[in-house]
C-alpha cells in the first residue's frame, strides 16, 4: 500500500466508516425495549439532592 | 489509615519541594528559575496544609454526604479567572485598536498577552468550570461521593498551579508557540500528573456508581477528560533543551507538526469547549427547567456523532496551505456532516424546555442557558459554512475566524457556565436564592448585547479584510496596500473592544452576585417580589 | 431478540464506554495524521533549503517568545492576490526545519514567509523600535528593548543539538563553531568559516548567505540582530527560476 493509495481512497473510506458507525448508533438506539431504559434516564437529574442507595 | 495516607502526601510533598530547590540551583535560565521557585512554593504550602490537618486530626468526611467544598472552590476560581480573562481580552482588544497601550514593555506587548487572555478564558475560566460541575454533577447522577479522597483537592490545586505556570510563563515569554498550547514541556508534564488524577477521580466516581446507567452528561465529561488527554500528549511532544531551562523544540516540523497542531487546536475546541460544556447542557437545563432532557435517545446519536466526527474535522484550519490535498478536502467534508450532530445537540437543548416555555419569562437563568445553547446553533452553523473550501479562501486569516470563535466562546461556552455558576451557588452554599436576579436579567443583557456589538464588528471587519486583499483594479493592479487595510479596522477594533467590555461588566456583575450569595444577603425587596410571582 | 440480550451494556459498563469512546477518537486522527509522517520521508527535498544558522535560530527563538505568529503568518496560499503581495506560495518542504511550524493562523499583520531581503535593514531597526515612524497605520507593538538587549548565545550549541535530535541534520562541525558563527554573522567578520558551514555554494540557496551588522551597532551583539538575521533569510532559500511545481513538494 503506497501512500498514493491511501490518499487516493482516504475518504471514500473514511465516509464508509462513518456511515456503517452512524447506521450501528442508530440500531443501537432504537433496539427493542430501549424507550422505558430511556424515559427514566432522561429524569436521572431531576431528583438528586442526596445520596440514596 | 488516614496518618499513613497523610505521611505518603507530606513525603510526596517533601520530595516535590526537594525536587524543586535542586532545579532552581541548577537552572540555566530566569524564567525556569522563577517557575521552580513557584513549584517549590507551592510544594511548602501543601506541607504546611497537609502537617496542620495532621496535628489537627480532621475527622473523616461521611460517606454519606457529597463532596461538595471542592465544587465551591471550583466555582469561585471559575468566576475569579472568568473576570481576570476577560479583562485581558479588552485589554488586548484595546492594543489592536490603540496601539499606544503596548506602553512597547515586553510584558505588556500584544504579542505576550493574547496567550494569557486565551489561557486564562479557556483554561482558568472553561477548565475550572468544567472541573467544578464535572465533579458535581457526578456525585448527583450517579448517587455517590468522589472517589480517592482528597485527591479532588490535589485536583483542584495542581490545577490553580498549572494556570499560574502557564500565565507567568507567557509575559516572560516562555512558550512553545502552538496556539492554546503555548505552555512549555515542564507545565506540560505538570499538567499531565494533574490530569490522570483527574481522570482518577472522575473513573472512579463512575465505577462506584450507586445506580445502573450511566447517564449521558457523564459520557460527554468522559470523552472530554479522555480526548483532551491524548491531544495533550499528541500535540506536546518535544525535547527540552536542557532540563534546568524552559526552552524546548516539538518533535515534528513543518506540515506534519501544523496537522498535528490543528489536530490539537480544533478538538480541543471540539472536546474542551464543546463536549465538555454539552455534560453541563445535559444536566444543568433539565435540572433548571425541572424538565426530563428532551430525547434521550438524541442524545446517544449526539454524543456517538459528535465525537466520532470532530476529529476529522482539524484540517479546515489549513485549507490551501502546503497540506496535501485529500487531507483537506476530506477535513472540510467532515466539518460540513458535524453540523448535523451539533444541531442534533441544539434541538435536544432547547426542546428539554417544551412544556416549560412560559419559565423563560420570570427566569433569568434559564434564560442564560437557552440562549446559549442558541449560540451553540449559530456558531455550530457558521463553523461548517467556514470551512467549506472557497469561503475559506476568503474567511482564513481574518477577523471572521476571531469573531466565530468569540460567538462560541462568548455565547456558548460563556453563557453555559454562568448560568450553570447561578443555578448551582444558592445549592453549594444552602442559599434559598441568589442575591439578586435582577442583576442576572442585567448580565444576561449586557453580555448579550456584548456579543452581537464583538461578533457583528467582526464579521464586517473580517469580510471586509478579505474583500480588500484580494480586490483588483481595472489595470489588473492590486488595489490596497496591507497598510491601508490595517487602517480601515480601526474603528471595528474599538467596537470590538466595546462589546468586550460589556460583557465584562456583565461578568463584574456575577462576581459580585455570587460573593453576596455566599455572605448570604438577599437585595432588598427582591424575595419579596419572586413570592408575589409564585 | 438474543442480538440484544446484553443491549444495554455500554450504558452500564463504564470501562467499555471509556474503551470505546476513546477508539472512537482516535480513529480520524491516524486517517489524517500517520500518512504525513510516512511521507515525511519520501518527500523530495526542494533545492537550497538549509538549517538555520545559529543567529538566524537564536532569532527564531525571539520571534516565538514574542508571539509574532499570532499575527503573522508564514503561509503564502496559491492564489493570485496572495503570490502577487508576497510572492511565490509556500512550499512544505521550505518549512521542513521548523520545529516547531510558524504558519500561524491570522493575519493582523502580513505574512512573512517571504520577507527576507524586502526591505533594508535600516527599515527593520526603525520598525522595531517604533512601528508607526516606518508605517503610520501600523498597530504593531514597539519592540525598542530588542535592540538594548545583549543576546544570550551562551547555549545557542544545545539548541542546535537538541534540533538535530528532533531530525534537523546540524553536523557536528555546525554545533561545534555555534558560538563563533553567531559572532561571525552579526558582525560580517571571519565569515569564511561560516559560509562554508550554511553558504550558497553549500546548499544551492537562492541567495548568497547574509553577515553583517544587522543592528547597526557594531559594539554589541543584540538580540534585534538574531531577529532581523532570522526576518532577512525567510523564504530567500529555494531558488524560483529553477523551481519545478511537478516536483513532489507536497502540493
Amino acid at each position: 500500500m503506497t501512500y498514493e493509495t491511501v490518499a487516493h481512497y482516504a475518504g471514500s473510506i473514511a465516509t464508509v466508516v462513518f456511515g456503517l458507525f452512524f447506521i450501528g448508533v442508530l440500531i443501537f438506539v432504537f433496539r427493542p425495549g430501549a424507550t422505558r431504559t430511556y424515559e427514566e434516564l432522561a429524569k436521572t437529574p431531576l431528583d438528586d439532592d442526596e445520596i440514596k442507595d | 489509615m488516614g496518618v499513613t495516607i497523610r505521611l505518603t502526601q507530606m513525603a510526596l510533598l517533601g520530595a516535590g519541594a526537594l525536587l524543586s530547590i535542586f532545579m532552581m540551583a541548577n537552572a540555566v535560565d530566569t524564567p525556569f528559575a522563577i517557575h521552580m521557585g513557584i513549584f517549590l512554593i507551592a510544594a511548602v504550602l501543601g506541607l504546611i496544609f497537609v502537617g496542620r490537618s495532621l496535628v489537627g486530626g480532621v475527622q473523616p468526611p461521611s460517606q454519606d454526604e457529597y463532596f461538595d467544598t471542592v465544587v465551591r472552590a471550583g466555582i469561585i476560581a471559575t468566576v475569579f479567572w472568568g473576570v481576570i480573562g476577560f479583562t485581558m481580552g479588552v485589554y488586548i482588544a484595546s492594543e489592536l485598536a490603540y496601539p499606544w497601550l503596548n506602553f512597547d514593555v515586553p510584558w505588556l506587548n500584544f504579542g505576550r498577552l493574547r496567550p494569557v487572555h486565551t489561557s486564562a478564558v479557556i483554561f482558568a475560566f472553561g477548565g475550572n468550570g468544567l472541573i467544578a460541575t464535572s465533579f458535581y454533577v457526578v456525585q448527583r447522577t450517579n448517587r455517590t461521593r468522589l472517589a480517592f479522597g482528597n485527591l479532588a483537592w490535589f485536583v483542584f490545586w495542581g490545577y490553580q498551579l498549572f494556570i499560574v505556570l502557564a500565565a507567568t510563563g507567557y509575559v516572560m515569554g516562555v512558550t512553545q508557540g502552538r496556539e492554546y498550547a503555548e505552555p512549555e514541556w515542564y507545565v506540560d508534564l505538570w499538567l499531565t500528573i494533574v490530569w490522570v488524577a483527574y481522570f482518577l477521580v472522575f473513573f472512579g466516581t463512575l465505577v462506584k456508581r450507586k445506580v445502573s446507567h450511566i447517564y449521558v452528561a457523564n459520557w460527554f465529561y468522559l470523552s472530554f477528560i479522555v480526548t483532551i488527554a491524548m491531544l495533550h500528549l499528541g500535540n506536546n511532544m518535544a525535547v527540552p533543551v536542557s532540563f534546568f531551562g524552559y526552552k524546548s523544540y516539538s518533535l515534528f516540523s513543518g506540515a506534519p507538526d501544523a496537522i498535528t497542531q490543528w489536530w490539537y487546536g480544533h478538538n480541543a475546541v471540539g472536546f474542551f469547549l464543546t463536549a465538555g460544556f454539552l455534560g453541563m447542557m445535559y444536566y444543568f437545563v433539565p435540572k433548571r427547567a425541572n424538565r426530563p432532557v428532551y430525547s434521550y435517545r438524541l442524545s446517544i446519536v449526539h454524543f456517538w456523532a459528535l465525537i466520532f466526527t470532530y476529529i476529522w474535522a482539524g484540517p479546515h484550519h489549513l485549507h490551501y496551505t502546503a497540506l496535501p490535498d485529500w487531507v483537506q478536502t476530506l477535513g472540510m467534508v467532515m466539518s460540513i456532516i458535524l453540523w448535523m450532530p451539533s444541531w442534533g445537540g441544539m434541538i435536544n437543548g432547547l426542546m428539554t424546555l417544551s412544556g416549560a416555555w412560559d419559565k423563560l419569562r420570570t427566569d433569568p437563568i434559564l434564560r442564560m442557558m437557552v440562549i446559549s445553547v442558541a449560540f451553540y446553533g449559530m456558531s455550530t452553523f457558521e463553523g461548517p459554512m467556514m470551512a467549506i473550501k472557497s469561503v475559506n479562501a476568503l474567511s482564513h486569516y481574518t477577523d471572521w475566524t476571531v469573531g466565530h470563535v468569540h460567538s462560541g466562546a462568548l455565547g456558548w461556552v460563556g453563557m453555559i457556565t454562568m448560568g450553570s455558576v447561578y443555578y448551582i451557588v444558592p445549592k453549594l452554599w444552602n442559599r434559598a436564592r441568589l442575591y439578586s436576579e435582577t442583576l442576572v436579567s442585567w448580565h444576561f443583557w449586557l453580555a448579550t448585547l456584548g456579543i452581537v456589538v464583538y461578533a457583528s464588528s467582526m464579521w464586517v471587519s473580517g469580510i471586509m479584510q478579505g474583500l480588500m486583499w484580494r480586490e483588483y483594479d481595472a489595470q489588473g493592479f492590486l488595489v490596497y496596500s496591507f497598510a491601508e487595510t490595517v487602517e480601515a479596522m480601526h474603528p471595528y477594533y474599538a467596537l470590538r473592544a466595546l462589546g468586550g467590555a460589556f460583557y465584562l461588566v456583565g461578568g463584574l456583575l456575577m462576581a459580585f452576585n455570587v460573593w453576596q450569595t455566599i455572605k448570604g444577603n438577599i437585595r432588598s425587596g427582591e424575595a419579596v417580589a419572586e413570592a408575589a410571582r409564585a | 431478540m438474543g442480538l440484544f440480550n446484553n443491549h444495554d451494556k455500554v450504558e452500564r459498563s463504564a470501562t467499555l464506554l471509556l474503551i470505546l469512546s476513546f477508539v472512537v477518537v482516535t480513529v480520524g486522527g491516524l486517517v489524517e495524521i500517520a500518512p504525513l509522517f510516512w511521507l515525511d520521508n519520501t518527500i523530495e527535498k526542494v533545492k537550497g533549503m538549509r538549517p538555520y544558522t545559529p543567529l538566524e535560530l537564536a532569532g527564531r527563538k525571539i520571534y516565538i517568545r514574542e508571539g509574532c505568529y499570532l499575527c503573522h503568518s508564514q503561509m503564502i496560499r496559491p492564489f493570485r492576490d496572495e503570490v502577487e503581495r508576497y510572492g511565490h506560495y509556500s512550499l512544505a518542504a521550505e518549512s521542513m526545519y521548523d520545529h516547531p511550524f510558524q504558519w500561524g493562523s491570522k493575519r493582523t499583520g502580513p505574512d512573512l514567509a517571504r520577507v527576507g531581503g524586502r526591505y533594508s535593514d535600516k527599515w527593520h531597526r526603525e520598525h522595531m523600535h517604533d512601528p508607526r515612524s516606518v508605517v503610520p497605520e501600523s498597530v504593531m507593538p514597539g519592540y525598542p528593548f530588542l535592540a538594548k538587549t545583549e543576546l544570550d548565545y551562551e547555549h545557542i550549541a544545545d539548541d542546535m543539538r537538541t534540533n538535530a535530535i528532533v531530525g534537523v541534520p546540524y553536523t557536528q562541525d555546525m554545533i561545534k563553531n555555534a558560538k563563533a558563527d553567531v559572532v561571525a554573522q552579526a558582525t560580517g567578520e571571519d565569515t569564511e568559516g561560516l559560509v562554508k558551514r550554511y553558504g550558497q555554494k553549500t546548499f544551492g540557496s537562492a541567495v548568497p548567505l547574509k553577515a553583517r551588522d544587522f543592528d547597526g551597532n557594531p559594539k554589541k551583539i543584540t538580540e534585534l540582530d538574531a531577529l532581523i538575521a532570522y526576518l532577512q533569510m525567510l523564504g530567500t532559500l529555494v531558488d524560483f527560476k529553477t523551481f519545478k511545481p511537478e516536483g513532489e513538494n507536497l502540493r
